[in-house]
């Protein structure tokens, strides 16, 4: 008697977490693709580029509001010279370029002082923000606004809030040292500031796979793929995070992360909120989640946008090791913010990012990748009983990858409607069969990554950075300026 | 509730009807997407599925598969029509641009050009917006001469009231280029177009237009306007003699620039070169080379 009921209760049990499973399946995929389907309909109409008599304007006009650059850097030596050289000639009238050196063990103070005549400054750079000790100030002796501020080693958030202290421009734009932006990426930053002046707070822009692109002298002049298809799989993720993510989540205004490579905020507002936080190990994605509770705490007015027409490229790990670590290190970047913001979770307080976004990043974003994981798990578990047939397996198996499929290619779609689109029709089907290989393999590992990262956040390990190998933007990449010896070269000559 | 209901248009008016609209599309796409699925199953799969969940995945696989393949061709269609148009176009407009720098400079060919702006209409338009950017004076009064010119005038003023927020925006620029008072009450009406750019540029028109009538009136408004028409047309604003003397703190950094050595002053000399800020950067160098001469420090 006891036999067949327990057979029942565990068949029971089993069908009740695999329909769960089912169920969540259905309805992540439904969200992407209706954000998938919202970013189709309003990449196009709201991403518009100025046109050149509109650059010409704001080149010209006085009103045009100035940018600080900053350039947090630790252990560039390979690409700082490229990346700071492309943000010296950058197409906007008024700017400044703060290289944050945290504290590098390698020579990037030293290139950088070679590249561009360093000498030591004055500038007081006492700010608002708590910052570790700054060692000394450079500036160039070139024509150009380059400030370097040297300082101990206290992490990327802490030398960002330091160059947020020593900015002397209206708006502060986050830039990784490792990426390079569009020549005239900076007009379409500052769009959403001028149309909303008062409500705007941040901007995020797009990011986008560099590796083997042809880059000279810091301008990326041919867009490829890449010959690595571990590079590709993650330029289709990249298309899909921005083009199908966070156009639907900026049309409603709760957006909650702005990449940590390529965001513009207001400087007076980022100090109001207290700058970046140190603690935190998903920076970019805490200030963002800090200012919608601060400013829907407060009841006031404000706007966190995203543009898709200006690119910063940056490179992206060909080297799993690195992946692995770069993708826990997101995810816990994510359970740390979201977890420290717990109080919005579907709290109608906070409008449609508590209600939504706030709900959508925890149920999905943050225990997605452990509910693909038990859905795995139980599949298998299923077949070793002889609960599920293998037919049935097999073909929910191939939904839910098919599904996965669908969304990467609509997001390669969606790169057709950008400016920035790649210009041959063999890249185009690169780029498609990466989407579709991605699926099998790339996808579980990255589930089983984030699972990992999901599970050491929950317990509290201790997060770090880690090394990252930089192979340097494309072998037929000049250097940014000539190098010392170069220029004495040039001169005698 | 009044409060509420004024909020919800300010909603609706800005950002948010937008929102909603490609809310909307998008719903309709995948209610679109889900009728086929559920048609493919009812129709075809069901009679060989007899179980729902099995049928729906695969009818579910079905729909999959097709958009997938209807993407890629789509995709690879764009790309490859694309540069064989683009190339097309291309020859075109090089060809068209050919006979308009001729008729520029006095030739007899507006019979051919003619004929060519009838061949290829959006070269010829592409030809004409770029010229209407660089020529002044005579030149651009012969191309006005042209009486396609005047057709497409007549056709940028009907896309600058209706048509999408590009249309209007290119045309609207267009007829601030052209410069032609019949465009005035064209650009009196984009004043008030929603979009900001269009405004802007229409602003920028009227102010140009050298008799315009209503220039102080216009001026006088602009700071009630949107924040980005005002960064737009900020430099119009300004008088002709503002705009030629450059501001006091260009000439001090100028001038520092100047006293930091040779290093500065041979950037000041390729900027003067460039001519970067007018005369600012020789008078700058002039300024520290006479000092030098005097005895002071360099």
């Amino acid at each position: 008697m006891i036999g067949p009921t327990l057979d029942i209760y565990v068949h029971r049990v089993y069908f009740f977490f695999e329909s769960g499973i089912i169920f969540y399946v259905f309805v992540i995929n439904l969200i992407y693709l209706f954000l998938v389907s919202l970013g189709a309909f309003a990449l196009r109409k709201h991403h518009a580029p100025f046109t050149p008599a509109d650059r010409d304007a704001i080149r010209r006009s006085p009103l045009t509001p100035s940018i600080s650059l900053i350039v947090p850097s630790y252990n560039e030596e390979v690409s700082v010279r490229d990346s700071v050289g492309c943000m010296l000639r950058l197409d906007y009238p008024n700017y400044e370029v703060i290289v944050v050196n945290d504290g590098s063990k390698d020579r990037t103070l030293e290139f950088l002082t070679e590249e561009f005549n360093l000498f030591k400054s004055a500038r007081s750079v006492a700010g608002p923000l708590e910052t570790r000790s700054i060692r000394r100030v450079y500036e160039s002796t070139e024509p150009v606004r380059l400030v370097v501020i040297d300082k101990e080693n206290g992490g990327k958030a802490d030398s960002i809030n330091a160059g947020i202290n020593a900015a002397r421009c209206d708006l502060v734009m986050v830039v990784d040292s490792d990426s390079l932006i569009e020549r005239d990426g900076l007009f379409e930053m500052i769009k959403p500031f001028l149309e909303e002046p008062e409500r705007t707070v941040a901007v995020g822009g797009t990011v986008r796979a560099v590796n083997d692109c042809e880059v000279r002298s810091g301008v990326v002049r041919r867009i490829r793929t890449s010959k690595s298809m571990l590079a590709n799989f993650q330029s289709v993720e990249y298309l899909r995070a921005f083009f199908g993510g966070r156009v639907g989540f900026s049309l409603f205004n709760c957006m909650l992360i702005i990449s940590g490579a390529f965001g513009i905020f207001r400087r007076d507002r980022a100090i109001e909120v207290g700058g970046f936080d140190h603690s935190s190990i998903g920076e970019d994605m805490e200030l963002v989640v800090r200012m919608h509770h601060f400013y829907r705490d407060a009841k006031r007015p404000y706007r966190i946008a995203y543009v898709a027409v200006p690119v910063c490229w940056t490179e992206v790990p060909q080297d799993w090791k690195i992946l692995h670590r770069q993708r826990k290190r997101w995810q816990r970047g994510t359970v740390d913010s979201l977890w420290r913001h717990r109080e919005m979770f579907f709290n109608p307080r906070y409008g449609v990012v508590g209600m939504f976004a706030f709900p959508y990043f925890t149920l999905f974003e943050m225990f997605g990748p452990m509910v693909e994981t038990l859905g795995y798990l139980l599949t298998v578990v299923g077949l070793m009983f002889h609960i599920i047939s293998i037919y049935v397996a097999v073909l929910f198996f191939t939904v839910s990858i098919a599904f996965g499929i669908l969304l990467s290619t609509s997001a390669v779609l969606l790169d057709e409607l950008t400016p920035c689109k790649f210009p041959n029709w063999r890249h185009t089907l690169t780029l498609f069969s990466a989407a579709i290989l991605e699926n099998f393999g790339f996808r579980q590992v990255l589930t089983l990554w984030r699972a990992q990262g999901l599970w050491e956040g929950m317990r509290g390990k201790k997060a770090t950075w880690g090394v990252m190998t930089r192979r340097g933007f494309s072998p037929s990449s000049a250097p940014a300026t000539p190098r010392p010896q170069e220029r004495a070269a040039a001169e005698a000559g | 509730m009044r409060e509420r209901f004024e909020r919800g248009r300010e909603f609706l008016k800005g950002e948010g009807g937008a929102a909603l609209v490609a809310l909307a599309k998008a719903a309709a796409l995948l209610g679109a997407m889900s009728e086929a699925g559920w048609l493919l199953h009812t129709r075809y799969f069901s009679r060989y599925f007899p179980q729902l969940p099995i049928s729906l995945a695969w009818s579910m696989l079905s729909m999959i598969f097709f958009i997938i393949a209807a993407q890629l061709a789509f995709s690879v269609g764009l790309k490859v029509v694309g540069a064989r148009r683009q190339k097309l176009r291309a020859a075109a407009t090089a060809r068209t641009s050919e006979l308009m720098t001729a008729y520029l400079a006095g030739a007899d060919c507006h019979r051919s050009l003619e004929q060519a702006a009838g061949n290829s209409p959006r070269a010829f338009e592409t030809c004409v917006a770029g010229a209407l950017l660089r020529l002044r004076g005579s030149a651009l009064n012969r191309l006005c001469d042209l009486p396609d010119v005047m057709d497409l005038r007549d056709r940028w003023i009907a896309s600058a009231q209706s048509g999408s927020e590009d249309e209007r925006r290119s045309a609207v620029e267009q007829l601030s280029l052209l410069a032609d008072p019949a465009a005035i009450s064209a650009l009196e009406k984009a004043l008030e177009d929603p979009a900001a750019p269009v405004a802007a540029s229409a602003v920028r028109g009227l102010l140009r237009m050298p008799d315009y009538g209503g220039r102080d009136a216009l001026v006088q408004s602009l700071p009630g306007r949107p924040f980005l028409v005002r960064v737009l047309t900020a430099c119009e604003n300004r008088t002709v003699e503002e705009r030629a003397r450059p501001d006091n703190r260009v000439r001090a950094a100028f001038s520092e620039l100047a006293a930091r050595g040779p290093k500065g002053r041979s950037a000041l000399r390729r900027m003067s070169a460039a001519g970067v800020a007018g005369d600012a950067p020789a008078e700058a160098l002039s300024a520290e080379l006479a000092s030098t001469a005097r005895g002071g420090t360099s």
